[in-house]
């Protein structure tokens, strides 16, 4: 397998708070993973640090083989836009736009064809049975509905790497089962390698490759 | 993507209304600015118009004694440049009528001549007076009413003892200054040198020249002292009031600086709308960065939406000046007392390049401010928003 990214010795403070110290690991192409942990453990963090949203305070991330510190803004937004997929435990749909505005919302950030990609998000929107959604507003669907919704807009892209922070926190047990099975079927079929963090053993039992976080180092 | 910024931003009523505000304050500031800029400006046009329709466009005088338009100085005035040129006799007098009498400058002009020099259309027959309208009104006259005229006695053996002459009001006239509608007659030149039996004599002559910009007319009496020397005075129109004329120039330089204050004060509520704005939509914003927005990205989508409010600002700004000028010649209690300003009437006239400085320096200190903002705003992590979300 190929490597996709590799993490090493990744540190993070907040303050006097050390989330991470010394975190490594790697993820490979078209993989399935799932980081578990307790809470505070900094699970969230290495996401966030692997999303590039934040930047570390120690150690480095590669990301096919370049160092992703060395990033410019401009590159790093790319890498967030075309590379990452992430998907929230809250979903975060924007309220003052319908569900295929938000859907084509990283389309649009990244300049890339929106009618390319409308036809991809419909097709896609089919398979999770959300058509009917689409012209809707955020506040309009069931949790489910967003959460789907929520994916929809993650691979939009097909990205590289799909992100996943408690993507079935606020779902009940149907709910839950259904959309673990959809990430792990549509990372497939986009060939993009999956990190679901969750504290749910019952998630992390899907998951064939597993990392564990305490106390900010990976453990396993 | 700015249309998705736009639609995030103004994804509330809160943030719509205070955009209003914010528009109208700045521009209401620009308008200020741009108002005082007009009133100077206006006031130094109106005063050179007002005073070119008295006395041409330059005028020469002689301080010794009334003298004779002769073939020298005829030959002097045929230049290229004089369209025109109008000898008056003027002398101090007293008018009277009824009880009330007022000092004035009587001057004897040929009607043709000096409307040829002027453009000020003086209608008076042989034994006629015209009036400056502010005179008419303290004297409560009108055309037709007869005035009594009273000036020194042309008669050495009758020294301190005034001529009295009775004349028909042919014409009330306006030049727009004030001090010359309250203190100037027209009589028929003729009719002057008479009584003062100075022949045909003249002690100023007016002169209109083909080009009126300031440059052209000092270059021109440059010429007309090489050419007749120091035997007469020779001033352009508006050296009488050239002291207040740059007094206005520096003043309208000042206020105009101090005024700066009123715009950055409003960019503050620019600022404040940023910082707003970025505070209620922290959770979006972070959204737009976490899909792939980049920092530069995020700044020049602010920098749009603070052009697009100096644009509206610009644009309203316009209107209010429009107001304000309206409101300056129509309400009553807005008006100028002239007394103290000297024009009867005064408007708000503003060339491109007012509003060029205004609103290039409003652009200016928005870019500073909003500069320094924009910096501090880049520096707040991504992730704020979502910590916000799970607050």
């Amino acid at each position: 397998m190929k490597e996709l990214v590799k993490v090493e010795n990744l540190k993070k403070s907040f303050g006097k708070i050390s989330a991470l110290r010394g975190a490594t690991l790697t993820l490979e192409e078209r993989q399935q993973y799932v980081v578990r942990g307790a809470s505070g453990s900094g699970k969230s963090t290495l996401l966030h640090l692997l999303a590039g949203l934040d930047r570390p305070s120690g150690g480095k991330i590669w990301v096919a083989g370049k160092d992703l510190a060395k990033y410019s803004d401009k590159e790093l937004g790319r890498y967030r836009n075309q590379f990452i997929g992430l998907v929230f435990q809250f979903h975060f749909l924007l309220p003052s736009m319908d569900c295929l505005s938000n859907v084509l919302l990283p389309a649009r950030i990244g300049n890339v064809s929106v009618d390319k990609v409308k036809q991809k998000v419909l097709d896609l929107a089919a398979q999770l049975g959300v058509v009917h959604c689409l012209g809707k507003f955020p506040y309009e669907l069931s949790g489910g509905e967003q959460q789907r919704i929520n994916i929809i807009r993650a691979i939009s892209l097909e990205p590289k790497l799909i992100l996943c922070d408690e993507p079935t926190g606020s779902l009940d047990s149907d709910n839950t089962d259904k959309v673990v099975d959809l990430l792990k079927d549509l990372a497939s079929h986009t060939e993009s390698t999956l990190v679901v963090v969750t504290h749910d053993d019952k998630v992390a039992r899907q998951f064939p490759n597993k990392f564990f976080i305490q106390d900010g180092v990976v453990v396993n | 993507m700015i249309r998705t910024f736009f639609k995030i931003i103004f994804s509330s009523k809160a943030s719509s209304k205070f955009s209003i505000g914010v528009i109208i304050g700045l521009s209401f500031s620009i308008s200020v600015i741009l108002a005082t800029f007009g009133i100077m400006d206006g006031f130094e046009t109106s005063m050179k118009e007002s005073l070119r329709s008295a006395q041409g466009n330059l005028y020469l005088y002689s301080e010794q004694a009334p003298f004779q338009i002769n073939e020298r100085l005829k030959k002097a005035l045929k230049k290229e440049e004089i369209l025109s040129f109008s000898g008056i006799y003027q002398t101090q007098g007293f008018i009277l009528s009824g009880q009330d009498s007022k000092g004035v400058l009587m001057k004897g002009i040929s009607p043709k001549e000096f409307g040829t020099v002027t453009n000020l259309n003086v209608s008076i027959g042989a034994q006629d007076v015209a009036l400056g309208s502010e005179l008419a009104k303290h004297l409560k006259v009108k055309r037709g009413d007869f005035v009594t005229l009273a000036f020194g006695n042309k008669n050495k053996a009758m020294v301190g003892i005034p001529e009295l002459k009775r004349l028909k009001i042919g014409d009330i006239v306006s030049h727009g200054i004030y001090e010359k509608d309250l203190r100037t007659i027209y009589i028929n030149r003729k009719f002057m040198q008479d009584s003062f039996a100075v022949e045909n004599k003249v002690n100023i002559v007016l002169i209109k020249a083909k080009n009126n910009s300031d440059n052209k007319l000092m270059a021109l009496r440059q010429d007309l002292i090489n050419d007749l020397g120091l035997e007469f005075n020779i001033k352009i129109y508006w050296q009488e009031f050239s002291s207040l004329i740059e007094a206005v120039r520096i003043e309208r330089f000042m206020i105009g600086l101090i005024l700066q204050m009123v715009v950055v004060i409003a960019i503050f509520n620019v600022l404040a709308f940023i910082i707003f704005l970025n505070e209620e939509r922290t959770k979006e914003l972070f959204l737009i960065k976490a899909l792939g927005l980049s920092q530069a990205q995020l700044v020049k989508s602010w920098l749009f939406l603070i052009f697009i409010i100096w644009t509206f600002s610009c644009a309203l700004s316009f209107f209010f000046v429009r107001f304000f000028n309206y409101a300056l010649q129509n309400i009553s209690f807005l008006r100028l007392p002239p007394e103290v300003y000297h024009l009867t009437n005064l408007e708000i006239i503003l060339d491109y390049k007012d509003y060029l400085v205004v609103f290039t320096l409003a652009m200016v200190w928005l870019l500073i401010f909003s500069g320094i903002l924009l910096y501090r705003l880049k520096k707040r992590p991504i992730l704020e928003g979502l910590r916000r979300e799970f607050a």
